[in-house]
């Protein structure tokens, strides 16, 4: 379950403000499958980045009780100057498994 | 899954950070381990043979290159902790696309790699000294400890300070390492404050890392003393920017992380 309250959240381009979300509250339940339907750029992105938690919202809070994965397909999360092994390995460890389990 | 405590996923966070800057600074350039050893050294030979060129007498009781390693190790360390930190959260953007991940966790990943690399060149250093027979005693073992550590948590406070600046302001990063090429020959590195003329020493007083090189060099040589260290300058100069960079970092993680 994810709960948004009172969420805004604008870019500002060239002292204008771009809303993406303008007082939005809903609750989005568990083992539900959800689609976000936009044009290009209308922010689908961004929302998913704030339901994953690493971007947020101008004004109010989005919370969640569970634990999900970070935000897939999204680009990034991968550095570069590291091997793939060595960026699972990244992963595992900081979602805390021990050594052992990690090989 | 079972819920962590914030403590406990800052905890891996961290070693997560602090493997990966181990792999990436030092695993894939096979060289890596050895420049926190050469650079340091190239620097005491150099002034060392630049000293005895100049048929300096040098201070009596003391090996000229053992002053110069007491120095330069410690400066080396906090300029890299300095400029560790302001490159920290560019050089782990891509990871903060993990929630885990929060920007102060790569600086302090980064501060334990700075020790690490520190021990290890001490090491290399003593071994150094006593392949050459140089006197390498210690006066009061401890206090030097401590200066050391004091130097660190001094480094990070400033480093998470200038991080943040940085962080908004580009061209901050480009002043501060514009300022600290001066530094070099303004931290009481390759002479004691003792031997510089009255109103040199006034003036290089007011520069905080001189009170910690002299701390460490006080303490080190049994034939100098901490006579100009000033403690709370140094507890000024700690605290403030810690605190200061501190909470510029609370208002500011989301805007580092999102930006």
């Amino acid at each position: 379950m994810i709960e948004l309250k009172n969420v805004t959240k604008y870019f500002k381009t060239e002292g204008e403000k771009k809303y993406i979300l303008k007082n939005v509250t809903l609750t989005i339940h568990s083992h539900v499958n959800l689609g976000i339907l936009g044009r290009n750029g209308a922010g689908k992105s961004t929302l998913l980045r704030m339901l994953g938690g690493i971007d947020y919202p101008t004004i109010g809070t989005i919370s969640s009780p569970n634990t999900f994965s970070w935000p897939m397909g999204l680009a990034g999360g991968f550095q570069g100057s590291m091997t793939g092994r060595q960026n699972i390995k990244f992963v595992c460890r900081i979602y805390g498994q021990r050594a052992k389990q990690i090989n | 899954m079972k819920k962590r405590t914030s403590f406990s996923i800052f905890k891996s966070v961290v070693i997560a950070l602090f493997l990966r800057e181990i792999q990436t600074r030092f695993g894939t350039k096979k060289l890596g381990y050895l420049w926190g050893i050469i650079d340091p050294m190239t620097q005491i030979i150099m002034f060392s043979l630049v000293k005895s060129a100049l048929h300096d007498r040098g201070m009596s009781g003391i090996d000229y290159p053992v002053f110069l390693a007491t120095g330069f190790l410690t400066y080396n360390f906090f300029k890299a902790l300095m400029n560790g930190s302001m490159s920290a959260f560019d050089a782990n953007r891509a990871l903060f696309s993990y929630r885990q991940v929060k920007p102060i966790d790569a600086i302090v990943s980064r501060f334990f790699v700075e020790f690490l690399v520190l021990f290890a060149s001490i090491t290399v250093f003593i071994s150094f000294g006593l392949f050459f027979g140089l006197n390498i005693s210690v006066k009061v073992f401890n206090m030097v400890i401590l200066a050391v550590a004091w130097l660190g948590i001094f480094g990070i406070g400033i480093g998470i300070l200038f991080a943040v600046i940085t962080n908004f302001y580009e061209t901050f990063g480009k002043i501060i390492s514009f300022i600290s090429l001066p530094l070099f020959f303004l931290s009481g590195l390759l002479y004691t404050v003792d031997s510089l003329p009255p109103i040199a020493r006034e003036i290089i007083l007011y520069n905080p890392i001189v009170h910690f090189i002299e701390m460490i060099h006080g303490n080190y040589f049994s034939v100098l003393n901490t006579d100009y260290v000033d403690y709370e300058y140094m507890i000024f100069w700690t605290i403030v920017p810690l605190f200061i960079g501190l909470f510029f970092y609370l208002k500011a993680e989301k805007k580092i992380i999102a930006s």
